[in-house]
């Protein structure tokens, strides 16, 4: 029982069995294969499609109800099979084939070739072809890809379908021996002509005198090419030229290929540290929803492409589906189409600022200076990034993004503002994130503690959230700060919205060095500022845990020491006293 | 040295000349001019005709007509132009100058 199909050949409806039309379909399949490299290759193919429909129409004249498996093979043998024409049109298109393709690649192609084996087939061949290739069982390569698909992520998947793409299937009597390995000779030709169809003795007898004749006309084709080599020292030299951009552009492709491949794996090994930064940065179903396609296909896409562009290269395969290409770039596109949507999102996001001014109360001190530290982390920080400028704690997110500024203050007391100010895609919301900063600031003595860095909730969002702290200095009196708090210190007249990073002082080379700090004194034309490095120097042997008020010359010696020794004596105490108060008043923030 | 090669060799050097000279003779569709090499015992597979007569098209030695054929697809006529007039000329020359050659270097 066979089922009949109708199929419209040269434009003539014939009917024609399901078999038949398979074996019709790969004889066309490999005649445009064969006359691709021929000029007007389309016309030859349709000419001969013609003249194939009238074989057949004439068949069906003479009363045949269809075209049957008999009929196409006689066909075939009228027309002859590209292998035929390739031994008997040697003298024409050998040559043009022989100075389009590589000498070199011709001489491989005797050997054992990696195909996709369409009679072993599950899937795609795949396996049955690697099994061939390896002389092993398919079934161990199924069960390898199997287990990669299931074990793998999914890897096994990504392997077969790239291995699909690449090899090619093979369909000729020639492709299977090359598959196996098998040498190309008149007995294993017609075992496996006598396995693929069913033909005639004397058929049989036929190809296999034409396969002999291709088989030696190889050889002496190959000959030729060396004599060639010889004969043309040009021809050689732009041959290497091309082997070598060849060579280079191959270079090209595995280095961006590794470089992708590296990318791609930093990315999933890192992909567990990075995941709070994308929760801190995206909000929304939409961003989280396109953001892990978006990376995927972006970095995924170009290292699949590379792979089978390498592969192909390699194994020599000129034709593949132009749909891959299609799809992949398809592909790539979408993953960019959703980062930009991403970012475009993410950028809303960070849109408004708004801004929180809040007084704290500063107990006025009797010396008529005030001393800024930054005080330890109270936090266990899990994780910590860019230079400690973002830490992860449990429950919190501690940002290094706070700035000092001194100004004058209009009368006798010392005055200090707190802003902080965020981001967001409104007003109301920009202000709902500045109110959740948490800066909790303390005094002791004349001592005031900053915290090392500002806090939010863990499960906010980061959104450019600032503190600015504006210290308002009597004339005549006068701030220090230690080294951690002078790194955000800024000139008073500072631009809020420029980039703080860009001003930053960079005094990282004085990290041995733990002591110097900065004394600022109001004078009634502003800012007077000296550095006194110098003189911290001979603390250095005592407690250096944090730096003792050191007085500049106009205060008396007797008031400095006595001011120094309590400070250390009372450091630990009083920075742990600090804690608790700190503490507190994070709670009471939050 | 293989006599199915050889043989084969002979044969194809001859064939566009062969096939020019029956198109000479008058218009002709690929099916009749392989069944007139057939007849005088020059088999060719017709899938290697049909690239022979494009190139020899595409080199403007030939040109070709459409016409409508009651058994099939229309078919491909082929004539002669000026300019393969003049290239047959030239092979008949020298194909007569290497007959006699052959000739007479053969039937001593």
């Amino acid at each position: 029982m066979k089922k009949i199909i109708n199929i419209n050949l040269a434009s003539r409806l014939i009917p024609i069995e399901d078999s038949a039309y398979e074996i019709l379909r790969q004889y066309l399949d490999s005649l445009k294969k064969y006359f691709a490299r021929e000029e007007g290759a389309d016309e030859i193919v349709s000419d001969i499609e013609g003249r194939i429909a009238e074989i057949f129409l004439d068949r069906i004249k003479k009363g045949a109800h269809c075209i049957t498996d008999e009929d196409v093979v006689a066909v075939k043998a009228i027309m002859g099979t590209p292998d035929q024409f390739e031994e008997s049109d040697e003298t024409n298109t050998k040559q043009q084939s022989a100075s389009m393709s590589d000498p070199i690649l011709d001489s491989f192609r005797s050997k054992k070739r990696l195909y996709r084996d369409p009679d072993a087939k599950v899937l795609g061949g795949v396996c049955g072809g690697l099994g061939a290739y390896l002389n092993v069982d398919p079934v161990v390569f199924r069960i390898i890809f199997a287990l990669l698909a299931i074990g793998g992520f999914g890897s096994g998947i990504l392997v077969y379908f790239i291995l699909w793409i690449v090899t090619p299937e093979a369909n000729s009597a020639a492709e299977k021996l090359q598959m196996r390995g098998e040498r190309v000779d008149v007995n294993n030709i017609k075992a496996t002509i006598q396995d693929e169809i069913h033909a005639t003795k004397a058929h049989l007898k036929h190809i296999g005198s034409e396969m002999r004749n291709f088989s030696q006309g190889r050889g002496r084709q190959v000959g030729n090419d060396i004599e060639r080599f010889g004969r043309n020292f040009f021809d050689v030299l732009g041959r290497v030229l091309i082997v070598l951009t060849k060579g280079f552009f191959y270079f090209l492709a595995v280095v961006i290929l590794l470089v992708l491949l590296v990318v791609g794996v930093m990315i999933t090994v890192a992909s567990p540290v990075l995941l709070p930064f994308k929760d801190l940065l995206l909000s929304g179903t939409l961003q989280n929803l396109l953001f892990w396609p978006s990376v995927f296909l972006l970095i995924g896409i170009p290292i699949v492409g590379i792979i089978i562009f390498i592969i192909r290269k390699l194994t020599g395969v000129k034709q593949t589906s132009r749909y891959v290409g299609y799809t992949l770039s398809f592909l790539w596109f979408t993953g960019l189409v959703f980062a930009i949507l991403v970012s475009i999102s993410v950028a809303k996001d960070f849109r408004l600022r708004n801004t929180v001014k809040e007084n704290f109360a500063i107990v006025q001190p009797s010396t008529g200076k005030i001393v800024f530290k930054e005080a330890e982390n109270l936090v266990q920080v899990e994780e910590s990034f860019f230079d400690d400028d973002l830490k992860l704690a449990d429950d919190t997110v501690i940002i290094n993004n706070y700035r000092v500024s001194v100004e004058k203050s209009k009368n006798d007391s010392f005055y200090l503002e707190v802003q902080r100010s965020a981001r967001g895609r409104s007003i109301s919301q920009a202000r709902a994130l500045a109110k959740e900063i948490s800066y909790p600031i303390t005094q002791q003595d004349t001592v005031i503690y900053l915290p090392a860095g500002i806090s939010i909730p863990r499960d906010s969002k980061y959104r450019d959230q600032r503190v600015r702290l504006i210290i308002r200095v009597p004339v005549n009196k006068q701030v220090e700060m230690d080294r951690k708090v002078r790194n955000h210190y800024r000139n008073w007249n500072f631009d809020w919205d420029n980039d703080f990073d860009n001003h930053r002082w960079d005094d990282d080379n004085g990290d041995d060095n733990d002591h110097h700090s900065e004394v600022i004194k109001m004078t009634n034309d502003g800012v007077d500022q000296r550095n006194d490095n110098s003189e911290s120097d001979k603390d250095s042997s005592e407690d250096n845990y944090r730096y003792k008020g050191k007085q500049e010359h106009n205060t008396t010696p007797v008031e400095d020491t006595t001011r120094s020794a309590g400070a250390t004596g009372k450091g630990k105490v009083a920075f742990e006293g600090g804690d608790a108060i700190s503490y507190s008043l994070y709670k009471l923030l939050s | 040295m293989n006599i199915d090669n050889t043989q084969s060799q002979m044969r194809k050097g001859v064939l566009e000349f062969c096939i020019l000279s029956i198109i000479k003779q008058g218009e002709a569709y690929p099916s009749d001019i392989i069944e007139k090499m057939k007849e005088a015992k020059l088999d060719i597979l017709e899938g290697t005709l049909y690239p022979l007569l494009t190139r020899l098209k595409n080199a403007e030695l030939l040109s070709y007509r459409w016409e409508e054929s009651n058994s099939g697809p229309p078919r491909k006529y082929f004539s002669m132009t000026d300019k393969g007039e003049a290239f047959y000329l030239e092979l008949e020359k020298t194909w007569n100058e290497l007959a006699n050659a052959v000739n007479q270097l053969t039937s001593k």
